[in-house]
């Protein structure tokens, strides 16, 4: 029996290999026409700005022989069996609540582990620049879950209403509150972000009323328009929005009155700890997370 | 009224690129009711390989004008080849995997082979905007205040209109171009094997169409003719950059859906419109906000008239 079945299992195996390799040619081939106008010659410019074209071989070889190796190595690899179909993670309730929970506690003593491993001097830019930076993806995808994943309508311009808010909050907090209630600017944080959250969702009333008519491909690009319409707007509109320049000196968030400075009436101060900036942004965290 | 006509040319110019893109858009929406995304910077693509052929053959092109000719004859092939070529490719990689998956899947890839192409484009060529000196110089004149001038007509006005060679070009060659698709797509069994994935895939298939076929070449005449705009949009503008292909390609879809998704003229007659509201905003109202009046109106036609001015009314597959 074995020796009749070894012969036969090697040509399959020889002639698996030869169509993979015709295969890895043929791919080899379409990445080398594709690319060769557009990766060989390079459009650039002298020193007087005459254009010229500067050649370079090596990188489309350079392409197409990796892309031969890839499907060559997949191809022959694989087995001829049928794909069985992936099976999403089948987690139980209780797993996905575990984690949920878990990774509540974690983003809750990030500020806190990011600080006893790092230092006070080393751990702002763990908080400030990921900390917070990975908060406000989570708000943003909290938002796009209920649009999309709960709804079910693909939302492209989705971040329209990203941008009204903030520009919302920095109107508000620039120009609105300063002139017609100065007193309250220390709370100036406090009051413009339910506004802006306001004047973001009543935004997406006014866009969403008319849009809803539309489902699918038809609805995305609409919201997409959407979005391009207000970024257009926002950038155009210099008399309100300063266009490209955009809008500085906008009220930092305080601690509920109390400004994060290095002043006399400052957080710092009041609670008798040393100024840092840290305060601020961990703070800042913790709003989030609390709002998240 | 001098300056209304010359706004009026150089909207009909504008348009007719927006209409050879918007083919793309309509019969790759038409045969497998998908927005493909990607249209747009494949338009651009064309445009910079068509720039690279160009810059290969300026050594021959300032001899004669018979050269030119020839030059813009060698860039519309090989261009059209080239381009079909990459749209082929994205097809198969990014498209015919995801076909039968939920109906959004393919629309989302597309944004991400737009994104992809885009960035492609600039980590290859460079961010810079390449420009090309102008191959057709000259024009017609219609109208002239100068009396030295040979001229149609002269009026009083300041302002003259001229309507360059170039410009007469773009038009003829849209022209054309539309006439021939026409007859492909009415005429010939191509069309017909076209038509009928259009109308049920699944019917084809049966009466033995090859519908993975039809598509790709579907999908290569879409690019052959984003192709086509690409060298009329350098010979126009001289000056393209990595970025843009977005915006005409979110215009030329709002033409192919303005004049009626699915029909060829209506692509055409759509980009026409859309190419004299952009131009005539731009000249009586202001430049800064062109772009948000082509993307109102796409919106607006969307809500209030989704089969468009030549499309008929379909049932909403959803």
């Amino acid at each position: 029996m074995a020796m009749t079945e070894q012969p036969h299992t090697q040509s399959d195996a020889s002639t698996k290999i030869r169509n993979a390799a015709i295969e890895g040619l043929k791919f080899a081939g379409l990445l080398l026409a594709l690319s060769i106008p557009i990766l060989v010659l390079r459009i650039d410019s002298d020193i007087d700005h005459r254009p010229f074209l500067a050649v370079r071989w090596q990188l489309p070889l350079w392409i197409a022989g990796i892309g031969f190796l890839v499907r060559f190595v997949t191809l022959a690899l694989t087995s001829d069996a049928p794909k069985k179909a992936s099976t999403p993670w089948n987690l139980s309730p209780n797993t996905t609540r575990y984690l949920s929970y878990g990774g509540i506690a974690l983003l809750a003593l990030y500020p806190v582990i990011a600080l006893a491993l790092v230092g006070p001097a080393g751990s702002i830019k763990w908080i400030d620049n990921f900390g917070i930076q990975v908060m406000i993806y989570v708000m943003l995808g909290w938002g796009l879950n209920i649009v999309v994943g709960l709804a079910g309508l693909l939302d492209l311009g989705y971040v329209a209403f990203y941008a009204v808010g903030a520009y919302s909050y920095a109107l508000l907090a620039t120009v609105v509150l300063p002139k017609y209630a100065p007193f309250l600017m220390p709370w100036a944080f406090w009051i413009c972000l339910p506004l802006a959250g306001l004047l973001a969702a009543l935004w997406g009333i006014i866009l969403g009323l008319p849009v809803l008519r539309l489902r699918g491909d038809y609805l995305a690009i609409v919201t997409l328009a959407f979005g391009e319409i207000i970024r257009l707007i926002l950038i155009n509109w210099d008399v309100v929005t300063s266009g490209y320049a955009g809008i500085s000196g906008i009220p930092r968030p305080s601690f509920f009155g109390l400004p994060f400075t290095a002043s006399d009436n400052g957080f710092a101060a009041t609670f008798g700890l040393e100024f840092t900036p840290l305060h601020r942004t961990i703070f800042l965290f913790y709003v989030i997370l609390a709002l998240a | 009224m001098e300056y209304f006509v010359q706004q009026l040319i150089n909207g009909l110019t504008l348009g007719s690129i927006y209409g050879l893109i918007a083919i793309g858009y309509t019969m790759v929406f038409g045969i497998i009711g998908m927005v493909n995304f990607a249209h747009g910077d494949v338009f651009m693509l064309s445009t910079f390989i068509a720039l690279i052929i160009l810059m290969i053959l300026l050594p021959i092109i300032s001899t004669s004008m018979a050269a030119v000719i020839f030059a813009l004859v060698v860039v519309l092939i090989l261009g059209m080849v080239l381009t079909g070529l990459w749209n082929w490719a994205i097809e198969r990689i990014a498209y015919r995997p995801l076909r039968g998956s939920f109906r959004l899947a393919p629309l989302i890839s597309a944004i991400g082979m737009s994104i992809f192409l885009s960035n492609f484009v600039q980590v290859v060529q460079g961010p810079t905007n390449k420009s090309l000196n102008a191959l057709i110089d000259g024009g017609f004149c219609l109208a002239t205040d100068v009396a030295a001038k040979s001229c149609l007509f002269h009026t009083k006005s300041s302002f003259g209109v001229t309507i360059a060679y170039k410009q007469l070009l773009i038009m003829v060659i849209t022209a054309l171009l539309l006439a021939a698709f026409w007859y492909l797509v009415q005429r010939t069994p191509l069309g017909r094997a076209q038509r009928a994935c259009e109308q049920d895939s699944k019917m084809a298939r049966l009466l033995g169409i090859d519908v993975d076929r039809t598509i790709s070449v579907t999908f290569v005449m879409g690019a052959a003719l984003a192709a086509v705009a690409g060298v009329m949009y350098l010979i126009q503008y001289g000056i393209v950059g990595f970025s843009d292909g977005f915006v005409p390609g979110v215009k030329a879809f709002t033409a192919a859906v303005l004049g009626g998704i699915g029909s060829l003229p209506g692509a055409v007659l759509g980009g026409l419109i859309i190419g004299l509201i952009e131009s005539l905003w731009s000249a009586y109202f202001t430049i800064d906000y062109k772009d948000v009046a082509a993307f109102s109106i796409l919106a607006v036609t969307l809500i209030f008239l989704p089969s468009g001015i030549l499309g008929r009314p379909e049932v909403e597959k959803v």
